[in-house]
């Protein structure tokens, strides 16, 4: 089997990435290699309660349907895991014995969700998010759930509480950290993000980890380490993700628990690329290797690397954000939240208890931002990050809630 | 009944004659907000509104609607045939 364009990985990075050389390369032949048996559907909609809760419609879920995969001439293959790469005869191995041979090669596997590594974890009731077959799981069991917990402070626990609590069970989140969503959060942003979720009813446990999953086949509590136990009848674990690299360990690909790739998301081996989630790219506008893991992210780089496969030189340079909603309020990251640079942050403070704002500054320059209730001022934080925008003498502006971001603009909208 | 919210067009050459947010389905996750050159924003309730309609041009608005991971975002020529 061949391929001119060969991606592994269906998810939005590889299937916008097929998109994009479809429209520039009519006749090169398209192959996508997926884990998952499923075509293109929406993973930012796994975590939404609106969705599990019925008020989307299932249907929904589909971005892309067969006819669309027919249509593009690509050749979808379902259910199958490349397990090996050769760069030097240009050959990928996949787990049923398949060899596929290509010219250009575009990974874009994705993250995986960490394991809960505690005895006990492998009972029922258990929980992890990244399928759709997770999601579906998730769905069935939410149902008759009555005592949930979510571990970890981020944003798969974040949404999944708020979703576990709108479906009438009593939640609690056991995060390591003192606050939510340290250190990525500042104080302030922390209490405000917590008060949301404690009026819910939704009980936060800080400072703790799990010991122990308890139950017999299915999950009846947990213990954790200082010795409290607590009941429950589901866990749900957002304990951040790993990229899955290893088997990709001798074929000489550059790795750093991502993909390396540099600005064009090109990797070091001939011919082949990476996008989205698993790939930490040199970001031209911040000057060091960022590694990202959101929708909007993936979809651009998937762009982008196509582009680029069919012959164009295009620098990723795209801002990327996520907002999530739940508990009643907002939070969006812009850009790198956690820079590896020496950063400063700059408060722009909101009605107490409200809104806030974090601006995280590097050399003179806006390189990301943390909005709590803040959505409308995303556009103009996102482009005072791309148009590198020097703020040596701007702090004062930028700290004042009633200061108007557009006008900082090289063209502010009139 | 859907809760959509119709914003009619009037870009001289553009095959795009009216864009439709459907407010039930937007999650507000914003992916339409880049694209869309300033076309959409957020309002209070945390849903896709229009700004400026006639500010991007085809490519860019498709590009939008693509980029909602709810299918929120229906474009639709002058015949109301459905473009996305």
């Amino acid at each position: 089997m061949e391929f001119k364009y060969l991606i592994i990985g269906g998810g939005v990075a590889g299937t916008t990435a097929a998109n994009a050389i479809r429209q520039n390369d009519q006749s090169g032949s398209i192959g996508i290699v997926s884990d998952e048996p499923h075509y293109l559907y929406s993973r930012i909609m796994l975590s939404k309660p609106n969705f599990f809760l019925g008020k989307i419609p299932f249907e929904q879920i589909w971005l892309k349907d067969k006819s669309w995969y027919k249509n593009n001439n690509i050749d979808f293959r379902g259910g199958k895991k490349a397990v090996k790469l050769d760069p030097g005869s240009k050959i990928i191995y996949l787990d049923d014995q398949t060899e596929i041979k290509y010219e250009k090669l575009l990974l874009a596997t994705g993250l995986n969700p960490r394991r809960l590594p505690v005895p006990g974890a492998d009972k029922q009731g258990v929980f992890y998010l990244r399928t759709l077959d997770h999601g579906k799981a998730i769905i069935a069991a939410v149902a008759s759930v009555k005592q949930a917990v979510a571990i970890g402070g981020g944003f798969i626990s974040f949404e999944m509480a708020n979703l576990l609590q709108l479906s009438g069970a009593q939640v609690s989140i056991i995060i390591r950290e003192s606050r939510f969503w340290e250190p990525i959060l500042d104080e302030t942003a922390s209490q405000i993000v917590e008060a949301a979720i404690k009026k819910s009813g939704v009980n936060i446990i800080p400072n703790t980890e799990v010991k122990q999953v308890d139950g017999n086949r299915h999950v009846a509590g947990l213990t954790l380490k200082d010795g409290r136990s607590i009941s429950c009848d589901m866990i749900m674990c957002g304990l951040g993700a790993t990229c899955d690299i290893e088997w990709l360990e001798e074929s000489g690909l550059k790795t750093d628990r991502a993909i390396l790739a540099d600005q064009y998301l090109k990797t070091n081996l001939p011919d082949v690329w990476s996008a989205g989630d698993v790939t930490a790219f040199d970001d031209p506008i911040l000057q060091e290797v960022v590694h990202l893991g959101n929708w909007v992210n993936a979809q651009e780089q998937g762009r982008i690397a196509g582009l680029n496969m069919v012959g164009a030189k295009q620098p990723f340079t795209f801002v990327s954000y996520y907002t999530t909603h739940g508990f009643d309020i907002s939070v969006t990251f812009v850009g790198n939240v956690s820079p590896k640079k020496e950063f400063t942050t700059i408060v722009r403070p909101g009605p107490e208890g409200r809104v806030h704002t974090q601006l995280l500054v590097v050399n003179d320059e806006l390189v990301g931002a943390v909005l709590i209730n803040q959505t409308q001022i995303l556009r103009p934080i996102s482009q005072l990050i791309e148009k590198n925008i020097d703020i040596a003498d701007k702090h004062r502006q930028l700290a004042d809630p009633n200061f108007d971001l557009n006008s900082l603009m090289p063209n502010p909208p009139t | 009944m859907p809760n959509q919210k119709e914003y009619p067009r009037r870009k001289e050459g553009s095959n795009i004659a009216k864009i439709v947010v459907d407010r039930d389905l937007c999650i507000g996750a914003q992916s339409c907000i880049a694209p869309g050159q300033g076309t959409f924003a957020i309002d209070g309730e945390n849903k896709a509104i229009v700004v400026d309609v006639d500010i991007a041009d085809d490519d860019a608005l498709m590009l939008a609607a693509q980029s909602c991971p709810t299918k929120a975002i229906l474009l639709f020529d002058q015949a109301g045939q459905q473009l996305n």
